[in-house]
Parts: structure tokens; sequence; C-alpha cells
């Protein structure tokens, strides 16, 4: 084989002849079984090429800021991901780089995790298989992220990503777990600003938008490369480094735990039938009937120690159903809901707050104004309230599971703990719970 | 009939099966296809038809060996519509010829790869840069051309050359396999 042969054996191979050069060499390949094989080399490289290449990073101006306004859409999606076989979702801007490589990595989602994906994906026994190159955009939750090569990742929401390949992540930003979960498995995690290289091990990169990007080597070997130079610093078990935008490192010793390895179930601490023996009232006379607990100005504790040493990764979901009571109004100039109390100071509420403002609304003491929806809320319902221990975010969903965007939130301070809750009225307001549930995720 | 503590293990190595071999897949569906765009969707075509038909499919036999048998039949059964789209797809009796024969393994896939990452760290940062343009962007040759001054032949002529070097070199590094897939 000459020169040519070659040449034409890689025009082949790109797809770049007429079909009339195409006939000649089928033509010639029946003749020629050595052309053959030089056009399976050739047709392997540029495969291996465009997996190389194709899917670069995108740069930390293409990430997508995740807003409240989106929280809607991305929930739909989600109730919709029940259903959707093979359904391409488009519902970010377009993406600036179209990956060729279509190797699906799998994903599974915990029951809090509000997310979409642009790009082709299946549901495949609770899982999802996506086609590498799709964005992931996670609001909140966790997603669990198995690559073709044997690598897994736990990323937790608010991240943005991408399987750029089988056996790498361009985490746009966000905080993930990443393990190699069998011998011989590779996997590279890039950032804006660095990249992780796994060189046999266990470490955790965060993609931080107002922070450098962070990296923590908990078990093993990891290669740091910044600045896009192949070459870069072995990082080795508890070994962190921070890259900002300038490129700068700085190392430090890494975090050794605190990160979530597992998508995480919900444990119900507090549900089913409202009972009177199951609650301490310390005032007024609150009359349960039918597993109803209604009443005005009355508040009844229960205790709940499972909340008083949460987990530094945990995500605490409170549901309360009220109807509209036979006795006063659950909208007054008083207050009637849930609250939340730590070693007798109440820490937290959540339901028709002081003031004349008809609706529901968030409470988070600390001398701070009381978080009222931009669209009141009023009237009998069931609300959800949801609390990150690590980041302190609390917000408030209408329904049973917080995928509904929220309509109220704040911050509470990260690693709160409780030990007591209440549901009650003041006076001159009145509730009726129909159904109080806490549920904690480790 | 299975029960269901039977069937979810089952299904877990299914798809373990199925997305350990998407690389081996996808190269395989691009031989038969040069060139194609889309083989992505022909990738996801076959996928699904995995899926529907894992019943049929033994676990712990050889599963590559199935999945190209139906990549093999989905283009023989899909040729004309490919074709009519401006595809070149091989003609029946070259798809059967280039079968894989001693078939390589996912591992082995990655192994090239490796080897072509260390390839490409030997050569010069601009004939990086040809090849990043080229395989990472939609941009044609020619802007490429006028953005670094050089005619779109001369590199053309550089990008066959560096081809050529490139698979030279990964054959070098994996130790001269013979077999492709």
């Amino acid at each position: 084989m000459n020169r040519q042969d070659h040449i034409l054996a890689q025009r082949v191979a790109e797809g770049d002849v007429s079909r009339k050069e195409f006939d000649a060499f089928q033509e010639r390949m029946r003749k020629e079984p050595e052309l053959v094989g030089i056009y399976q080399a050739y047709s392997l490289l540029e495969h291996t090429l465009c997996e190389e290449f194709e899917g670069m990073p995108l740069s930390r101006t293409d990430s997508i800021a995740p807003t409240w306004s989106s929280w809607a859409v991305a929930g739909s999606f989600a109730a919709a991901a029940a259903v959707a076989l093979l359904a391409a979702v488009l519902w970010m801007r377009p993406e600036p780089v179209a990956p060729v490589v279509s190797i699906p990595s799998r994903m599974e989602f915990s029951e809090d995790a509000v997310w979409a994906f642009k790009g082709r994906k299946n549901q495949v026994d609770g899982m999802w298989a996506v086609q590498n190159g799709g964005t992931l955009e996670l609001k909140q939750g966790r997603v669990k992220i198995s690559l073709a090569t044997g690598a897994t990742g736990l990323v937790e929401g608010p991240a943005s990503l991408r399987v750029d390949a089988p056996r790498k992540v361009f985490l746009a930003e966000g905080r993930g777990f990443f393990r190699l979960e069998r011998k011989g498995a590779e996997l590279v995690v890039e950032t804006p600003s660095l990249r992780a290289v796994d060189l046999g091990t266990a470490f955790v990169v965060s993609a931080n938008r107002d922070k450098p990007d962070e990296l923590h080597v908990i078990e093993g070997k990891v290669r740091l490369e910044v600045g896009g130079r192949a070459s870069g610093k072995d990082l080795v078990a508890g070994d962190g480094a921070s890259v900002d935008s300038g490129m700068r490192v700085e190392r430090f010793a890494a975090l050794e735990n605190g990160f979530p390895e597992t998508l995480g179930d919900f444990t119900t601490v507090l549900g089913g039938e409202l009972k009177a023996e199951d609650w301490r009232v310390a005032k007024g006379s609150p009359e349960v009937k039918y597993g109803v607990m209604s009443g005005t100005d009355f508040e009844a504790f229960r205790k709940v120690p499972e909340l008083a040493n949460l987990g530094s990764n945990a995500v605490v979901l409170a549901t309360v159903e009220v109807m509209v009571p036979e006795e006063g109004s659950f909208h007054s100039a008083n207050w009637s809901g849930m609250s939340f109390f730590k070693d007798g100071e109440e820490v937290l509420f959540f339901g028709d707050s002081y003031g004349d403002e008809e609706t529901w609304s968030l409470d988070l003491k600390q001398d701070e104004p009381v978080v009222f929806p931009e669209t009141l809320l009023p009237g009998a319902r069931k609300v959800t309230m949801r609390y990150n221990v690590r980041t302190g975010l609390v917000t408030l969903h209408e329904g049973g599971l917080p995928l509904a965007a929220p309509f109220c939130g704040g911050w509470l301070k990260a690693g709160q703990g409780f030990d007591e809750i209440r549901l009650g009225a003041a006076y001159g307001a009145g509730i009726a719970v129909k159904a109080a549930e806490v549920r904690i995720k480790p | 009939m299975a029960s269901d503590e039977e069937k979810e293990p089952a299904s877990e190595e299914f798809v373990r099966e199925l997305t350990s071999h998407q690389t081996s897949m996808l190269a395989y569906i691009r031989s038969l296809a040069p060139g194609n765009s889309s083989a992505r969707d022909v990738l996801q075509e076959v996928n699904i038809t995995l899926w529907q038909k894992r019943d049929s499919f033994e676990l712990g036999t050889n599963f590559k060996a199935w999945a190209f048998q139906t990549i093999r039949y989905h283009i023989l059964n899909h040729r004309r519509k490919m074709i009519s789209k401006g595809w070149l797809v091989f003609d029946d009796d070259l798809v059967e010829r280039m079968s894989p024969g001693s078939e390589m393994a996912p591992d082995g896939l990655e192994e090239r790869h490796l080897a072509l990452r260390k390839c490409l760290g030997k050569l010069r940062p601009k004939d990086r840069d040809l090849l990043h343009h080229r395989y990472a962007t939609d941009s044609s040759l020619n802007v490429y051309a006028i953005a670094t001054r050089r005619s779109s032949g001369t590199l053309k002529a550089i990008l066959f050359n560096l081809r050529a070097a490139l698979r030279q070199c990964i054959e070098k590094e994996v130790g001269g396999q013979k077999g492709i897939f």
C-alpha cells in the first residue's frame, strides 16, 4: 500500500469522499484485503480522536446559573421523566460544543432531586442511561453517575455537569465525590480551573462560582493538572489543593470526611396518623379527631431526637397538610403552623406568620423579618419545608416533596440541629392539621 | 418465572454490559458507516433494540458478539434509508467482511485511547491545535487556514501526516496489536 492508499483510507474514514469514490474504494477492498485492514485502522483512529477531542470543557461563562425561576421547568421535567422514553429535552440554551461520543452513562437520582438533562436519555429500571455529551443541571438533591469505564460520582446539587466521554466528567459547578469501582478503570474530572486525573483512588472535586475550585484526595493518588498542561502534581490521600481562575494553586490538608457517598434514602422520623398521646400539650386544648389535630390558641410539642445530631450532609423534610379549621382562622394577625425548637428556643417556623398577609410564609427567627412569597399562597394545602444542613438553605415548596419551585427561601446556620417540633396556633388563630411528617436523609 | 429479586441483578448486569461496550459499539458503527455524524443516533437505536431483546441474551455469554451482530443487522436493515440520507454505508458483503474477527475488549480500546493521549503529547503544540480544531469544533478547515495564515490544502496534508504518525505511534504503544475491534 502506498501513501495515496493511506490518504484515501483516511478520507473514507472521515467520510470525505464522493459516492463514486466510495464505490470505487469498496471495489478495491474486495480485491485487496490489506486495504480493509488499513481502513479499519484509520477508522478506529478517527473514532479515538473524536473521543479525545470532542466535548472539550465549557468555560465558566458557559455554565448555566441555576435560578429560582427555572425550578418550575426543572420540576416539570422531573415529573415527565417518569414516563418519558428517549425524550430529547431541550430547555437550556444551546450547548456551545456538540460532542459526538454517544456512550451512555447511568444516572440515579435521590428522591428530592430536581434536575433537567439536556440530551438523550432512556429510563432503565429506575435509572437513566444518558447520552454522553448531554448536560445535567441538578438544582437540588443528589445524583449518582456510573460511567461506562467503571468509575462513579456522587454529585450534590446545585450542580451543573457534563459527562464528556466514558472516562471524563466536566463539572462546571457543584461538588462531587468520585471513586473508581474496579481496577483498571480511569477517570478524569475537569472543572473550569483544574483537571483531576484519577490514578486509582477516591477524591472530591468542587467547582465554585465565587471561590477557587478544590480537589480533596480521600484515598490513593490523583494527578492535578492546571492551565491545560498535561503534566501535573501528584496528590496523595490527605492532600488538598485549590486552583483559582488565575491558575494559582494553593495546597492544604484535604477534608477527610463530610462528603456524601450515597444517594441516601429519606427516613420518616415523625409521621402516620396524628394521635393525641404522641403530643405534649403545653397550652390550650387541641382536639385530635379522625387523625386531624385542630384548635385555636394551643401549642402541642413532640420530641424528635433524630433531629438533634444531623449529619453534615443531611437534608430534613417537614410536610404539613392543613384543612380549613372549624374554629378560628388559619390566616390571622397572629400565627399558626409548625415550629422547630432547639433547647427550648424556636429556630424555625412555617405556616401563617405574624402579620396581616394571608399566606404561607417562613420565619427563620434570628431577628430577621419573615420571608413572604412574591405571590401570596393562602389557605388549606400541603407544604413541605426542606432544610439542607450543609448549606443552611431552607425552602418551602407546595406538595409532599420539594420538587416544585420553592415559594419561599432563606438561610439558617449550617449544621443546625433540633430536638422538638410544635404544632399550634396563637390566640385568634386556628389550625386543623390533617397530616404532619418529618423525614431525614443522612 | 424469575422473581423480582432475581430479575433485578440481571437487569443491573445487563446495563453494566451495555454501558461497558458502548465505545466498541460506536467504533464499529463508525467503521461501517464512515463519516456519519449520526452514528450516535444509530447507537441509540441499537441500544434500544438490545434492551428490548435483553431477555434473549444469556448473561455470561459474549455480549460483544451479540451486540455487534445486532449492529450488523441494523445496518443491513436500514441501509436504504441511510443511503437516502446521503450517508456512506458499506455494502453487505463488506459489512460481513469487516465483522470483528479477533475482537478487542473494551479495555483494549481504552488502552488505545491512553496510547493516543501519550502520542498526542509528543506532537508540536500547533499540530495538536490543528487536531483540536478538526475534532473539537464545527468550524471549517478554511476558517482555521485563514486564522493561521496557511492554505487549507497545506492543513489537509498536515492532517494526513499527523494521522499516519499517530496510527504508527499507537500501534507501537500497544505493542503492535493486530485486532482492530
